[in-house]
């Protein structure tokens, strides 16, 4: 018995989804139906997690290790006004850049999104940013806390409307939000590790999977997908 | 009739509401819907809900059990872990461009297990009179072996008709597509595959 991709109910609205099974190579293979081209730059590796899982290493700042979507093939991912959701299975580790980007479309204080993981302290935030070049303010976003290093992790964030919700292994957990306000347009590449201007903000760390759907999943979709991809971390 | 009907549906849902807020009795009940239309209409109805409200009090014995009975949350546990190890048909693709050198068209290098690829579908659209391509299929047999060449095909010229299929099978150690362009101009090839593998 088989269950399909686009019938199983987090995948409706899939728009990215790279589960990094190549094994080798410069290419991400995207399983969602828009095939957004993702190719890897600099000389991440491919490491088998303990689960024998295939996933992305990433060496963080030095390595010039990140992956990329050139814009002109991700407009679909240009997120405004309308509801999205960003997920995945990562695991990160301390480095001199407290913040490390996990995956981004934007320009700061200008337009688009990224999602982010910061230290500060004993703290370890993973944080969902909108940006916008004028207006009440120049950026607007949610944060969760938690995130500890060397843990690998599903995440899951939900946008809708105003606010957001993050998920941490399925299950909802606390979430600061301001009122978001909808970013503005952005012609950034999608960007997977690394800030826009591929300078610093690193990710060093381990990527299983990432996803991003244009639809708000619910709690149920966040737990279902967690559990249907326990294989991660068994 | 059928609007007939409607009425009587909005008119005992309506009755419904009263009685479950405790503001009209049974009786009172009874005693509006004759009032409203034809005894004979109102029996049929009265022994359609009877035949419900037998069948709600017999499902509802067996649900209510299942919250809190141990062995049934064990046993959706373990229909739970079955259905969330099923496998997903999941499809992937892209475009190569080939360079003269042999090139990876689908590969999955390191499985995490056994998984079963099904087809990769080549489109020869863009390949020409002038063009000669070598399309090969690999697969390993052991963990950590040699890639092993299954297949090797020539395609000499446009291809009509121009969708070529590369069936693949089971695989548990890697398997890969290649496409090599020996003669010539650098053509892209739209690609995709079809396999089933554990989300």
């Amino acid at each position: 018995m088989t269950a399909f991709y686009d019938n199983i109910s987090y995948n409706e609205e899939m728009l990215l989804d790279l589960p990094f099974r190549r094994g080798t190579g410069i290419i991400a293979d995207d399983i969602a139906k828009p095939h957004h081209p993702v190719t890897l730059v600099g000389t991440p590796s491919w490491d088998a997690l303990g689960s024998g899982k295939m996933a992305l290493t990433l060496g963080g700042d030095g390595s010039g290790d990140y992956a990329q979507c050139l814009s002109a093939n991700c407009t679909g991912l240009d997120f405004t006004s309308g509801d999205y959701s960003i997920g995945g299975w990562f695991k990160w580790e301390n480095s001199v850049d407290d913040s490390q980007i996990i995956i981004a479309r934007y320009e700061v204080s200008d337009s688009g999104w990224e999602v982010y993981l910061t230290e500060v302290g004993a703290l370890r935030y993973m944080t969902l940013r909108h940006h916008h070049a004028a207006g009440a303010s120049l950026r607007t976003g949610a944060y969760s806390l938690g995130w500890a290093y060397d843990t690998l992790f599903h995440f899951g964030i939900t946008r809708s409307g105003a606010s957001a919700q993050f998920y941490r292994n399925g299950e909802a957990i606390t979430t600061v939000s301001d009122t978001l306000i909808d970013p503005e347009t952005c012609d950034q590449n999608l960007n997977i590790g690394v800030r826009y201007t591929h300078d610093s903000n690193y990710l060093k760390g381990s990527l299983a999977r990432l996803n991003v759907c244009g639809e708000a999943l619910t709690a149920q979709d966040w737990k279902t997908m967690y559990e249907h991809q326990a294989g991660y971390a068994s | 009739m059928i609007g007939k009907w409607y009425d009587w549906g909005i008119y005992l849902y309506s009755q419904a509401v009263d009685a479950l807020s405790g503001t009209v009795s049974n009786t009172s009940i009874f005693g509006r819907l004759l009032a409203k239309s034809d005894v004979a209409d109102f029996d049929r109805v009265i022994h359609s809900l009877e035949a419900i409200g037998d069948a709600a009090v017999a499902i509802q014995a067996k649900t209510d059990n299942l919250p809190s009975d141990p062995a049934t949350e064990t046993t959706l546990a373990v229909i739970q872990a079955v259905t969330d190890a099923l496998p997903t048909l999941t499809e992937t693709g892209g475009t190569v461009t080939t360079d003269g050198n042999e090139q990876d068209v689908y590969i999955n290098n390191a499985p995490d297990g056994i998984y079963k690829p099904v087809v990769v579908g080549i489109d020869f659209t863009a390949h020409t009179a002038g063009e000669t391509v070598v399309l090969r299929k690999y697969r390993r047999v052991k963990t950590g072996g040699d890639w092993i060449k299954f297949d090797e095909v020539p395609y000499a010229g446009a291809q009509d008709p121009p969708g070529i299929d590369v069936v693949l099978q089971p695989n548990r150690y890697g398997v890969k597509v290649t496409i090599e362009k020996t003669v010539g101009t650098n053509r892209a090839y739209d690609w995709e595959v079809f396999y089933e593998a554990v989300a």
